[in-house]
C-alpha cells in the first residue's frame, strides 16, 4: 500500500491500512488467550489460556475459531 | 500530427526507448530524507541485523543438533519447510540490511528488517521445538516455545 514511494495513495488507502493493522492486532490478541490447542502447534496448549467469559468474545470477532 | 508532441520512432526497439528514458533526469528531484528517521535507519540496521543474525545462527546449530528433526508446527513434514524457513530469513535480512542503509528514506528496508527477525524468531522456536523432543530439558518450556510465534 506504501509502494512505491513510502506513502499511501490517499485517504480511502490510508483507512484500508488502518482498518489491516487493527485486524492483524486483534487476531493476534485472540490467538494469544484462545483456551485449547494451539492453531499452529495442534499437539501442545495454549500455556496462557483466558477465561472463556472474555477470551469467546475476541476469538469470535477475530474468526480464529 | 495530433497532440503535436515529438513523433515516436516505431522502428526503434523498446530498449531504445527504455535506456533513453533512464538517461533522462527525472521531472522532480529525489525527496531528501527526513533527518531523524535518517540518523535512526543505521543503528536500527544494526540492532536488528544483529539480533536476527544471532536467531538465525542459533535457530541452525539447534536444528542441527535435533538431528534435523521435524518440528511439530502443522503444516510441515520433513526438513524442507525448515529449510524454507532459513532462505526466506537470509534474504529478507540481506535486502533490509541493503534499503535501510542505502534508502533511510523509504520504510520498506525496515520493515523488511522486521518481517526478517520475526521469521527468524519462528525458526528460533521451531528448532527449540524439535530439539525439546530429542533433548531432556530445554530452556524454555515447549509450550511458550510453540506460543510466542503463533
Amino acid at each position: 500500500m506504501v509502494f512505491p514511494d513510502g506513502r499511501v495513495r490517499g485517504p480511502v488507502w490510508a483507512v484500508l491500512l488502518g482498518l489491516s493493522g487493527l485486524g492483524a492486532a486483534v487476531t493476534a490478541a485472540a490467538l494469544a488467550v484462545m483456551p485449547g490447542p494451539l492453531v499452529l502447534y495442534p499437539a501442545l496448549d495454549n500455556p496462557s489460556p483466558a477465561p472463556e467469559s472474555w477470551a469467546g468474545p475476541l476469538v469470535g470477532l477475530a474468526g480464529a475459531r | 500530427m495530433l497532440g503535436g508532441g515529438p513523433r515516436t520512432d516505431l522502428t526503434r526497439p523498446a530498449s531504445t526507448a527504455i535506456f533513453a528514458a533512464a538517461r533522462t533526469p527525472a521531472r522532480s528531484p529525489p525527496e531528501r530524507p527526513n533527518p531523524t528517521i535518517a540518523a535512526l535507519a543505521r543503528p536500527f540496521a544494526t540492532v536488528l541485523g544483529v539480533s536476527t543474525s544471532v536467531m538465525l545462527v542459533a535457530a541452525l546449530l539447534l536444528w542441527a543438533r535435533s538431528g534435523f528433526e521435524t518440528p511439530p508446527y502443522v503444516f510441515m513434514r520433513g526438513p524442507w519447510p525448515m529449510v524454507a524457513f532459513f532462505a526466506t530469513g537470509v534474504t529478507q535480512l540481506a535486502s533490509g540490511l541493503v534499503l535501510t542503509i542505502r534508502r533511510p528514506d523509504l520504510p520498506v528496508g525496515p520493515l523488511g528488517l522486521l518481517f526478517a527477525a520475526i521469521v527468524s524468531l519462528g525458526a528460533l522456536m521451531n528448532a527449540l521445538l524439535a530439539f525439546a523432543e530429542q533433548a531432556a530439558s530445554v530452556p524454555l518450556p515447549p509450550a511458550w516455545a510453540a506460543w510466542l510465534p503463533s
